[in-house]
């Protein structure tokens, strides 16, 4: 019984994490078209920069903040000044994309070096929390507090703020959109920017578990992409439920079917795909 | 009108770039590429313009001098270096290019009144890369000898290619037993100790440290599986228990699940034995041991290499106090030839030196102390490798010896995270000397 509760706890802190890092990616994908392969460098480029600032202020908040707002600039100039260019093209935004991927990537293993690191939390969080038999990390608990914060505050943002309801109609239907006087493009780079950051910060709340090092990027990436698979593109309900199956499945398969640790990730992708292809939540 | 003038100025530009491109490929294929860790990419793309001239030596055996032939004096003795600077091997390539050439550097880069020249490589980590890369070494750089990839999977694909061509190999981080054995050349050497390191281990949680029952957590790959097949081996005929087997892929963004399971298992052991746990998933499992409150239950056995103060150890900080662990050298390791070695190294590079750093210290010495002994004379192939495999010294882990399969034979160090000052480091609390790759444990 604590068995399956401490494993749930696992797979839904982890989740949390999945969550901030894919509910930019489904927002980018599903208004713009864009398949951003660079998205996990925003997370290892947020852990980079939260890791330095650590190292330096020892203050975790400070990192959060400078690591969001550093990949939401990089965000912002790379989809203005070189994706933008592309408008309509999928395939040549892709290959874009990949291109930046290799830059961000060469640039970390140059700038820091080929060691891993794990960012430490703040002190307050560094305890571990009993429940009966059970000794866990308050960090991951906090993890599961803060995304459900973000989660809400995104939805309210979406449901209930001019901007979302912007987001929400571009996501169905751009080119009403542009009818209605909108400046889409300046809404494309904000909606890119804040993708960008909110996988940003992930990277640094990752940082205390998941760590930062070279290929830390292709790994999230590939958990992204199948979060964004799961639960649809353009949706952020998709994207949280999504993180949520992703991560729950994923730590129960490894545990009660380690031979098939690799598969576990995939399975849910695969099962969605035959079952419902736009995912769970994903505009038809 | 415009359109001629606009045609013009492309060819112009064209053909001076043509020249440039032509200049620039003579001049590398002349000159050995410089130091690689000042930056990683740039092997490789001067490898790939001193390609474009076809090679004339055809992919069969080069031509070879008879063995009876002078050494050409002055002639510069030349070593590939196939230490990878990019892909999942880049810390230990980058290591042990820095260790190779701690030796080479104070030796001034010439034995017997020959210079020797190194020509490094970026295999990137990956097989297919490393067979084109030691061909190119072979045929169009003429190297004597190689230093060889990090990855065991690099290693076995460039073997059959070394022991047809009489390539004298030297490796220091490719531990899959096979090299060794059953895929063993005589002109295959290994610096550094292979899995049997397990052996010892396991015998001594059993014998020494009186764990009764044991679960084993090692890196889902062959590596890792062969070393905790090793590891149950000794373990169990030293009179322990292996309850329960954990294997971790290889790239887990996340251990939580494997310590929950764990968890759910450890009132069967009473110690939790790593006989190949590497690598970031290293770093957050013993964090996450103790953060998931398991450490303050049963103790850590594990390889060294889990705990090492130049990787795995600085990220999970406390966590890794009070953790034994063994392993074939130690930065405390209180020998005169270590003292020296850790000075020179930090001396040079200004930084402690790691496990890492020592492997490529012990590949490039091995082949210095070899073409001393025959006097430079690279050329003669089989002399040469007869020469490797006698090789002896005092390393900085001990003597330096090779069995006749050129298996290095080490001494097993048993050690303790300690926190001494401000720092955690490996103090040695107990050896067991001459552990070679067939070792029998004492009875």
């Amino acid at each position: 019984m604590a068995f399956w509760f401490e494993q749930a706890l696992n797979g839904v802190s982890f989740g949390m994490l999945l969550f901030l890092l894919s509910a930019g990616l489904s927002l980018v994908t599903g208004l713009m078209g864009i398949v951003n392969m660079a998205h996990g460098s925003y997370f290892l480029w947020g852990g980079y920069i939260g890791l330095t600032v650590v190292a330096l202020t020892q203050n975790f908040a400070l990192a959060i903040a400078a690591a969001a707002i550093g990949t939401a600039a990089s965000g912002a100039v790379m989809q203005r000044f070189f994706l933008h260019r592309f408008y309509k093209q999928d395939l040549a935004q892709v290959l874009m994309t990949f291109g930046f991927l290799l830059i961000f990537a060469d640039h970390a293993l140059v700038r820091y070096g080929g060691n891993f690191h794990l960012i430490a939390p703040p002190s307050f969080l560094e305890r571990s929390v009993q429940f009966g038999d059970i000794i866990y990390p308050s960090y991951r608990l906090f993890l599961v507090v803060i995304g459900l914060l973000v989660a809400v505050g995104m939805w309210v943002f979406q449901e209930k703020t001019r901007m979302g309801a912007i987001i929400r109609a571009g996501v169905d239907d751009e080119e009403m959109l542009r009818g209605l006087g909108i400046n889409v493009p300046l809404v494309f780079t904000l909606v890119f920017a804040l993708g960008a950051g909110l996988a940003g910060a992930a990277g640094v709340l990752g940082g205390p578990f998941v760590g930062v090092g070279p290929g830390i990027d292709l790994q999230v990436l590939l958990l992204g992409f199948v979060v964004l698979i799961v639960g649809g593109l353009g949706s952020l309900k998709g994207a949280f439920v999504g993180s949520l199956v992703v991560g729950l499945l994923d730590n129960f398969g490894k545990a009660l079917f380690p031979e098939l640790a690799l598969f576990t990730i995939f399975a849910p992708m695969a099962i969605i795909l035959a079952i419902k292809p736009t995912g769970l939540f994903g505009k038809a | 009108m415009k359109q001629r003038h606009g045609h013009g100025l492309l060819r112009l530009t064209m053909g001076i770039t043509a020249a440039l491109i032509t200049a620039w490929s003579v001049g590398c294929t002349s000159a050995p590429t410089a130091s690689p860790t000042a930056a990683p990419a740039k092997p490789t793309e001067a490898a790939k313009p001193a390609a474009a001239p076809a090679t004339s030596a055809p992919a069969a055996k080069p031509a070879e001098p008879a063995p009876a032939a002078k050494t050409a004096a002055g002639a510069p003795i030349k070593i590939g270096v196939m230490h990878s600077t990019s892909g999942p091997f880049v810390f230990e390539g980058v290591g042990g290019n820095e260790g190779v050439k701690l030796y080479w550097d104070a030796e001034n880069n010439q034995v017997a009144g020959r210079p020797v020249q190194f020509i490094f490589e970026d295999t990137e980590g990956k097989p297919d890369v490393a067979l084109t890369k030691v061909r190119k070494l072979a045929e169009q750089d003429q190297v004597h000898a190689v230093i060889g990839p990090i990855g065991s999977n690099e290693s076995l694909a460039i073997r059959d290619y070394i022991h047809g061509n009489r390539l004298p190999l030297v490796l220091g981080y490719s531990i899959a037993r096979e090299l060794t054995q059953e895929k063993g050349s005589p002109y295959l050497f290994r610096a550094a100790g292979s899995l049997q390191m397990n052996s010892a281990g396991g015998w001594y949680a059993a014998k020494k440290l009186n764990y009764k029952r044991a679960i084993m957590v090692s890196t889902d790959y062959a590596a890792g599986r062969d070393a905790a097949a090793l590891f149950k081996q000794y373990y169990e005929e030293a009179g322990g228990k292996v309850s329960s087997e954990i294997y971790i892929p290889l790239g887990a963004t996340d251990v939580a699940p494997y310590i929950t399971q764990l968890r759910s298992e450890i009132a069967n052991a009473d110690v939790v034995a790593m006989p190949l746990l590497i690598g970031a998933t290293a770093s957050q499992f013993v964090k996450a041991y103790t953060e998931f409150g398991l450490k303050s239950q049963v103790p850590m056995f594990t390889l060294g290499v889990s705990v090492d103060e130049a990787s795995t150890l600085p990220p999970a900080g406390d966590a890794g106090l009070g953790i034994v662990n063994f392993n074939d050298w130690s930065l405390t390791l209180d020998l005169p030839e270590n003292k020296k070695f850790v000075e020179a190294f930090r001396a040079k590079y200004q930084k402690d030196p790691g496990q890492h750093h020592l492997y490529g210290y012990l590949e490039g010495r091995l082949i210095g102390e070899a073409l001393k002994a025959v006097n430079g004379n690279a050329e003669d192939k089989d002399k040469f490798a007869e020469a490797l495999g006698k090789v002896q010294f005092e390393s900085p882990r001990g003597p330096f010896k090779l069995d006749e399969k050129h298996q290095a034979i080490v001494t097993i160090f048993i050690r303790r995270v300690d926190r001494v000052g401000n720092q955690l480091l490996n103090v040695v609390i107990d050896q067991i000397p001459n552990v070679d790759q067939f070792w029998k444990a004492p009875q």
